[in-house]
Parts: structure tokens; sequence; C-alpha cells
């Protein structure tokens, strides 16, 4: 599918969702998403998005093991360091990442090589932001339905 | 034999040494990738054993499989005792996430068997792979909660 599709489908549904059949598309979402593996991240993306850093004395306590390979980082060595600030080494990591495209850790979602399921990733996660969000905003909504019927201003 | 993976010689020492309550899990001798693992139910669950009858019930046994490429793939885990659960069906397969998409290999054998444990304090009927236990616990949870603990005290002993 080329990335225009993507776009169409992405406002298609960003439209949509300004009326009541917003909760059906993001159930229809999140189930398409519950049944698709994560793809592989981009090569590109883990060179843009990944950081080597040296292992000295002074990190190597903070950093701690491994959690791939359960072993240590030695002394003077590199470890891949994700953007959610979680090392690796990188022949565990970047096994991983062949198939995946998540932080073993805290599962945050990396850009993968698939830009359809990145925009189904980015909408499921600005909608789990609006619901944690949700009740203040229905508050307000209601405050000002109240204003309007009150007719305070007319 | 292929040489075994450090992390799999450090999880199966930990495990044997610093077992996590009511959960133990044992190495094979001739394969050191599959475990005997029992699962204690738990206290306040229907897998409960007979809390007054010494030794009578709630004893579960899997069989626990260590693939070539894990922790890059979940363990292989099955219900070896025959248990009536809405996510466990007749074959001792586990609807868990985390062995299938949600697996990750910053998880371990012990979190795992944690994790199934929780299962059994907390059946999901909503998310079944046992279709006619989950329709049963849906309808009437209580007659589905008296078969479990039936079943416990049948074949859990």
């Amino acid at each position: 599918m080329s990335d225009q599709n993507v776009h169409n489908i992405v406002n298609g549904i960003r439209f949509i969702g300004e009326d009541d059949h917003e909760e059906l598309d993001i159930e229809r979402i999140k189930f398409i998403m519950k049944h698709t593996p994560t793809p592989p991240i981009s090569e590109y993306q883990f060179q843009e998005l990944t950081e080597e850093v040296i292992i000295t004395k002074r990190n190597k306590e903070r950093i701690g093991d491994c959690t791939i390979c359960v072993n240590e980082f030695p002394l003077d060595t590199e470890a891949i360091k994700l953007p959610c600030k979680h090392y690796y080494h990188f022949d565990c990591i970047t096994q991983w990442l062949k198939m995946h495209s998540n932080c073993p850790n805290c599962r945050t979602q990396l850009p993968t090589n698939n830009s359809e399921y990145d925009a189904y990733s980015r909408i499921l996660a600005e909608h789990e932001k609006k619901e944690r969000e949700g009740i203040n905003e229905d508050e307000d909504r209601s405050m000002r339905r109240q204003t309007k019927n009150s007719g305070m201003f007319s | 034999m292929n040489s075994l993976p450090k992390r799999i010689i450090k999880e199966t020492e930990r495990l044997v040494k610093e077992p996590a309550p009511g959960i133990s899990a044992t190495p094979n001798e001739e394969n050191l990738r599959y475990f005997n693992v029992v699962i204690t139910g738990p206290v306040d669950s229907p897998f409960q054993g007979n809390v007054s009858h010494h030794k009578s019930g709630g004893v579960f046994n899997l069989e626990l499989f260590l693939t070539d490429d894990y922790p890059m793939s979940a363990p292989k885990v099955r219900f070896l005792t025959k248990i009536y659960h809405p996510n466990i069906d007749k074959l001792g397969r586990i609807c868990l996430d985390i062995l299938k998409d949600k697996w990750s290999p910053a998880l371990q054998i012990r979190t795992v068997l944690l994790s199934i444990q929780a299962l059994l304090s907390a059946p999901n009927p909503d998310d079944p792979l046992a279709n006619d236990v989950a329709e049963h616990w849906k309808s009437n949870e209580k007659d589905a909660i008296q078969t479990a603990k039936e079943w416990t005290r049948l074949y859990a002993a």
C-alpha cells in the first residue's frame, strides 16, 4: 500500500472520528492490530533512533544487565540505547528487532518498515491518550452545553 | 547435546535455588530445555487444595519447553493435569497473551509461571479458549466454579 493511500485512510478515519462512528472505527483498528504481528523496525530507523553508549565505571551500575541474555555489559564495550532509555547488547536487540519493533522492557513501539501499521499505532495511542484525559474533556463539554442551554448570553 | 545458552542455565539455577511460592520447575535430566512444572492452585480460587485435608487437590502438573529460539520466542507451556478453566482447553493449551503476541524476551520462565498462577486466580471468560467452559462461566458463574472445584478434587490430587 502506498503512503498516499495510508494517508487517505488515516485522514478518512480522523474525519469519521468527528461524529458518532468513532468508537466503531477504533474497535476495528484494535481488532486488526491485535491480530497483526508487529513488523520489524527498518534498518534506517534503527540507525537513526538508537545510540551507542560506552560502558564505563560510572554508568555500569545504572545501566544494569542486558535483559535479553541476562549477561552484564563488560567495561569499555558498547551498549545500544533505545529512545526509551533501555540498554541491550547489539546482537541481542538486533535479533529481536528483526521480527518485532518494540522495546522488550517497556514495549514502547518504534517506527516499523510498514507505514500502515505505524499509522494505526498512532491512532490507537492518540485514542488511549484521549481516553485518559477523557473525563476532563467530558466535563468541559457538559459545562459548555449547560452554559449554552441556560441562555446566559441570549 | 548443543551447548545451553547462559541465560537458560542462570534461569534454571535461580528457579531451583529460589523457587516462587507455589511454583516448582525442574529441568529434565536428559533435556535441559524441558521442565516438569508444578503449580499449586492459589488460595481462594476454585483450584486451591482442600486446606483441611492434607495432600488433597490443588496440585497441577505442566510441561514447559524452551525452543531453540528462546528467548526470542515464548516458552511452550501446557497443563498436563485436567483443569476446568475458560482459558485452558481440553489439551491443556493456555490462552495467555504473553505466551503469544505479547511475548517479550525481557520476560522469563519465572514470570511466565507467575502469570499462569495469576490466571488461575482470575479466569477471563471474555477471552476464552474453552468455549463451553466460558459459556458456563458467563451464564452461571457459581455453578461453573463448583465444577472447577470438583475437577480440582478429582484430577489435581
